[in-house]
């Protein structure tokens, strides 16, 4: 019979194991599938971002698509138009996107509910139109091109490299948080709003907070992007962005901290295998996405932890 | 600006704000009563555009005046829609998290916009403004399009019937009492989940109205879906969810601020609608006409 | 002198709920506040705890102005506060529930890089011990029973190591000897740890027994504070909420009963067997079985939170059960839908008093209006007989009623349902005792009509001269029942029970 301690280093060998698989796929898989993980990984940042504020916090935004292209635009910018260090730029997109969304935040955090969400939608678009409109400096819909990278990280797999690295550490950092007194606060903000501001919680800055948060580690996947793709175009942070996010979130499990790595990964494989056989992709995905609200609100990681749980009761 | 340009632009404002009205005012009721943001309800707004081309076009192409008929029938196709998807999909997430309300009914337009693109392909369609209102007037130096006054007299019907509706008739007063309270109006014998049926009909039928309205003065496409959506979120904040009046007046405020807006920064057009939604949901979240919700709640 | 409120006074709508009250609360002083529902007990305490700005009046803690200052502001001063619904964190654990705020009370919420699962764990087990929840640490706190939950209301408030503890109805929900074991708890906790402690209660029993003061409230104002020798012979309290049934004169008893209605064979119309009731995870009714007959008045009494509404609302559908069969004139209605089973001819009467406030009252009678389905085919005119004071509000809009008026219409509205059976859930909350007596006198005349009527109800005293038979309800069980008759020759039941 397992043990709560056998558990814990199962989970642990597991995840060095998994780790160290990452940094030797290079080895056997060519450059279209590690570029495809490379997104993959981008797209988990993002989404484990996302869901700090929306799985754990409940707040429901639609409009991460919005702190996701200030991290991307503020790296693309600085990497095209300026000579500023690589390390730099990179650093100061998360950077921007947190700093913009502290005022942002401000006024959402004073909303609750739908309107929270719409307001949340509403600065993203205003920030999508900005970008799209101002052709002098973001290039418009011409977009940025010719994002410079340094030596060391040019090429598929030295890029890989870096962006596994990259997502480790956001990982690492988002886990920390979550386990942390605050991450526990927020969890209880969600849980029940007014029991928290009564023992003593200043709800509404604790949710800036994790907005704050939240925002940086989408910037973190745009910059990621940004340099990923060596260009930077509105298209790629359009409302379809938000809602890949989302859907991602749904589709991996909300209520698992690896749960949207767990959707990115299915979300874009799916997208790959579909667009092989259909032009009618939206088609599929919103067939699944409904399946997966009706039943199976879980994604798949509650799919599994309910498999697992069944197996250790029956042991 | 002289005096024709601005006149154009009131014109044009004010004729492309009713059609907003007729998409956004279905999504506002189906709020308001159901609690629930339909986000497939653009997509059957283009479902109507859609079905306006190919049955004014194709199957009833050599009918005079088919126009006029498809100006009843495609609305009664949507309605049935409306029907089919609240029954068999929306019912099973009542009371549900707004996050998986908002998942479901996204996936939902997904699966319409790509039914219609299976059905009429990637093309970009037209229909031609029908007879009585072809051609234009001379308007103080402008010249109006006739057709817009249909959109006038469109709009401001549906708007005088809905309130007719809510305030006067039997149907409208259950609709009032289950949006109030839902239990106390089930609890009093009144079959609440055929009014939730009907009401998401009646959303669906006024959105595949304005489809069919704005169809002659649109290229029917793909896509058409997505920039309505927006304009009804913005539409429904500023007048305030659930309130006919508000919306509105909130069409009308956004269609003029859009066409106005064009004129002065082209460049930014589009933001001020998102601007002013933002100012509203900061300042005043329930909108110009909406009841602030003093929820007490019993601690 | 800890705490002082000085002149507050909150209104919702046109109603005051809380009427010029002042009041001292001294240190270490372990006082409470009792008085009818709808007083405007709990409204006080959300005035105190900042959840509610008053319209005018101040708030002293400490010699400091807190009038305006935010709950979490005030939570961090020093007062904690258990409250009357169940408040917690559902899906964390119960150990988690506690610990939150534990860390939250000693600043700790903000650290971003230690892991939680190691802080303050034997100070949070320790309060859990403390409650009586060490054994449930790993549950998640919605499957608790509603008790347990209280108990966990009062560790989290707790938690933040106040110096003044507000508890709103703590033992609501309890067993008695539970209650008993808290009401000692609370007690030794005040004494060990200079507690200054204010609780709302309707366990007179817990009242009288830990009370140093205790303060009455009726209509949103404070009508008498004292010991509670003192409370106990104080008239005007006996009158508004300990009232004496000895009070009501003989003829106000006829006139209000027309006596049991002569039926040759009572034919039996409701038929609840062993239902099984939960609130979310919560079990809220245990096997719970009662019968109506034709004709009769079926009262079921019980304190706050032992399930009265949850029984109704479980024969209405609103709440289904999930085990057990209710039959209404030999159909089973379990599982059906509300609106089934009222146009089978059961009508419901909430608490709440829903009104559809933009409706007027014709408008709300219209809309209720149904085909007969048995003798009984109302029409306005007949209700406006039995409920004049409606005839002269008719055009008006239902949210400008009265408390009293709303309770007839909401009566008058489930009436033109044309029911058999009528349901009522405390038909006498927050009503001035007068207008109780109207109601009730109404309800008679429907008796003689030959309505069947289940009604519960907190404050037994008419319900008793009006009803058959009584079942009398504890923490989801029927523990008694038997005639009104044999329940006043035995107060023992009545103290227990009821707390009267």
């Amino acid at each position: 019979m397992q043990t709560a301690e056998s558990h814990t280093l199962l989970v642990r060998i597991s995840i060095a194991a998994a780790v160290v698989t990452a940094f030797l796929l290079p080895l056997w898989l060519h450059a279209g599938w590690i570029s495809l993980i490379t997104e993959m990984l981008i797209l988990s940042i993002a989404a484990c971002g996302y869901n700090l504020m929306m799985g754990y916090g409940g707040m429901v935004s639609f409009g991460p698509a919005g702190q996701y292209a200030l991290g991307a635009y503020t790296t693309g910018v600085l990497l095209v138009k300026t000579n500023i260090p690589f390390a730099l730029a990179m650093t100061a997109g998360p950077v921007c996107a947190a700093l913009l969304s502290i005022v942002i935040g401000w006024f959402c955090v004073r909303r609750t509910e739908v309107y929270f969400s719409l307001l949340t939608l509403a600065f993203a678009q205003i920030v999508y139109t900005v970008i799209q409109k101002w052709y002098g400096f973001t290039g418009g819909d011409d977009g940025l091109v010719g994002i410079r990278v340094p030596e060391i990280l040019s090429g598929i797999d030295k890029y890989y490299f870096f962006t596994v690295l990259v997502a480790l550490f956001c990982l690492f950092v988002m886990w920390k948080m979550i386990n942390s007194p605050f991450g526990k606060m927020i969890q209880g903000i969600r849980e029940n709003p007014r029991r928290a501001e009564f023992i003593s919680l200043n709800v509404k800055r604790y949710q800036l907070g994790i907005f704050v948060t939240s925002a940086f580690f989408l910037g973190v996947a745009g910059s990621l992007y940004s340099g990923f793709n060596g260009s930077i175009f509105p298209a790629n942070i359009d409302v379809a962005k938000s809602t890949d996010i989302i859907v991602v979130c749904l589709m991996g499990g909300m209520h698992h901290f690896l749960g949207p790595v767990l959707g990115s990964i299915a979300y874009i494989l799916i997208n790959k295998i579909i667009a092989n056989y259909t032009q009618y992709w939206a088609l599929v995905l919103g067939i699944i996405i409904i399946g997966l609200v009706l039943y199976a609100q879980g994604g798949i990681a509650g799919f599994i932890s309910e498999r697992y749980s069944a197996l250790r009761r029956e042991a | 600006m002289n005096l024709q340009l601005a006149v154009m632009q009131l014109l044009n404002g004010l004729g492309s704000g009713m059609i907003i009205f007729l998409v956004a005012i279905g999504l506002s009721i189906i709020f308001g009563t159901l609690k629930v943001l339909n986000l497939a309800h653009a997509a059957i707004y283009m479902l109507g555009a859609y079905l306006c081309f190919w049955l004014s076009q194709i199957v009833l192409a050599h009918f005079p005046g088919n126009f006029w008929l498809v100006i009843f029938l495609a609305p009664l196709g949507t309605a049935l829609i409306g029907a089919l998807v609240e029954i068999f999909i929306i019912r099973r997430i009542y009371g549900q998290d707004l996050m998986y309300q908002f998942i479901l009914t996204f996936g939902l337009s997904l699966v319409i916009a790509d039914l219609v693109k299976l059905c009429w392909g990637m093309e970009v369609h037209y229909v031609p403004i029908p007879w009585p209102f072809q051609g234009s007037v001379p308007v103080l130096g402008a010249y109006l399009l006739k057709y817009q006054l249909f959109l006038y007299m469109a709009g401001t019907s549906v708007f005088a019937g809905l309130l007719l509706l809510m305030n006067y008739t039997k149907l409208g007063m259950l609709i009032r009492a289950v949006t109030y309270h839902r239990d106390m109006a089930n609890a009093l014998g009144i079959n609440v989940p055929k009014v939730y049926t009907g009401v998401f009909m009646l959303g669906s039928c006024l959105a595949g109205f304005g489809g069919v309205a704005a169809a002659p003065v649109t290229s029917i496409t793909l896509g058409m879906d997505h920039i309505v959506l927006v304009q009804c979120f913005i539409v429904v904040v500023i007048g305030g969810m659930g309130s006919i009046t508000g919306a509105f007046l909130g069409s009308i405020i956004l269609g003029l601020l859009n066409s106005f807006g064009i004129l002065y920064l082209p460049q930014l057009a589009l933001v001020f609608g998102f601007v002013l939604m933002a100012i509203i949901l900061i300042a005043r979240p329930y909108g110009l006409m909406g009841e602030p919700m003093e929820a007490e709640e019993k601690l | 002198m800890i705490f002082e409120a000085r002149h507050l006074s909150k209104a919702f709508g046109g109603i005051k709920a809380v009427d010029d009250v002042s009041l001292q609360i001294e240190e270490g002083e372990v006082s409470s506040i009792i008085g009818p529902n709808g007083a405007g007990k709990s409204t006080l305490f959300n005035l105190f705890t900042g959840h509610l700005r008053p319209d005018t009046g101040e708030l002293f803690y400490k010699d400091e102005n807190i009038t305006t200052l935010p709950p979490y502001k005030i939570s961090k001063m020093g007062i904690g506060r258990s409250f009357q619904r169940v408040n917690v964190f559902p899906e964390l654990s119960v150990f988690e529930n506690v610990q939150l705020s534990l860390l939250s009370g000693r600043g700790l919420g903000s650290r971003l890089f230690q892991g939680a699962g190691k802080m303050l764990v034997t100070e949070t087990r320790d309060l859990l011990d403390l409650v009586g929840l060490g054994d449930k640490e790993g549950s998640p706190a919605g499957f608790l029973s509603y008790g347990d939950q209280k108990r966990l209301e009062v560790g989290i408030a707790l938690g933040g190591a106040p110096e003044l503890l507000l508890l709103d109805e703590p033992t609501a929900g309890m067993s008695p000897e539970d209650t008993v074991n808290f009401t000692r708890f609370i007690q030794k906790l005040a004494k060990d740890r200079h507690l200054t402690v204010v609780f709302v209660e309707h366990d007179m029993k817990v009242v009288f027994t830990i009370s140093d003061k205790i303060r009455v409230m009726d209509h949103g104002a404070i009508i008498a504070t004292g010991t509670p020798e003192e409370i106990q012979a104080n008239k005007e309290v006996q009158r508004v909420y300990l009232a004496d049934a000895d009070k009501i004169s003989e003829e106000q008893v006829v006139s209000v009963s027309p006596g049991p209605v002569e039926v040759p064979e009572k034919a039996n119309i409701l038929d609840v067997k062993e239902i099984d009731t939960f609130y979310g995870l919560s079990h809220i009714l245990f096997k719970l079985s009662l019968k109506v007959d034709e004709g009769e008045v079926i009262s079921i009494l019980g304190r706050n939170g032992v399930g009265k509404t949850t029984t109704l609302k479980s024969i209405m559908g609103l709440t289904p059960p999930k085990r057990g069969s209710i039959k209404f004139l030999e159909k089973e209605i379990r599982g059906r839908k509300p609106f089934h089973i009222s146009r089978m001819g059961i009508g419901f009467v909430p608490e709440e008093r829903i009104i559809f406030p933009d409706l007027s009252v014709a408008e709300n009678l219209e809309i209720a209006r149904k085909p007969p389905t048995g003798e009984f085919n109302w029409t306005p005119q007949e209700i406006y007989q039995i409920f004049p004071v409606l005839s002269k509000r008719k055009n008006q809009k239902g949210g400008t009623l009265s408390g009293g008026e709303q309770q007839m219409l909401t009566i008058a509205r489930t009436l033109m349902g044309n029911p058999q059976l009528l349901l009522l859930d405390e038909p006498s909350e927050g009503l001035a005792p007068l207008v109780v007596k109207t109601v009730y006198e109404q309800l008679g005349i429907l008796k003689g009509h030959g309505m069947s009527i289940l009604l519960s109800e907190q404050n037994s005293t008419f319900a008793l001269i009006l009803s058959d038979r009584t079942y009398v309800l504890e923490k989801g069980h029927i523990c008694w029942e038997g005639e009104p008759r044999e329940l006043r020759e035995n107060p023992e039941i009545m103290k227990k029970y009821l707390g009267v």
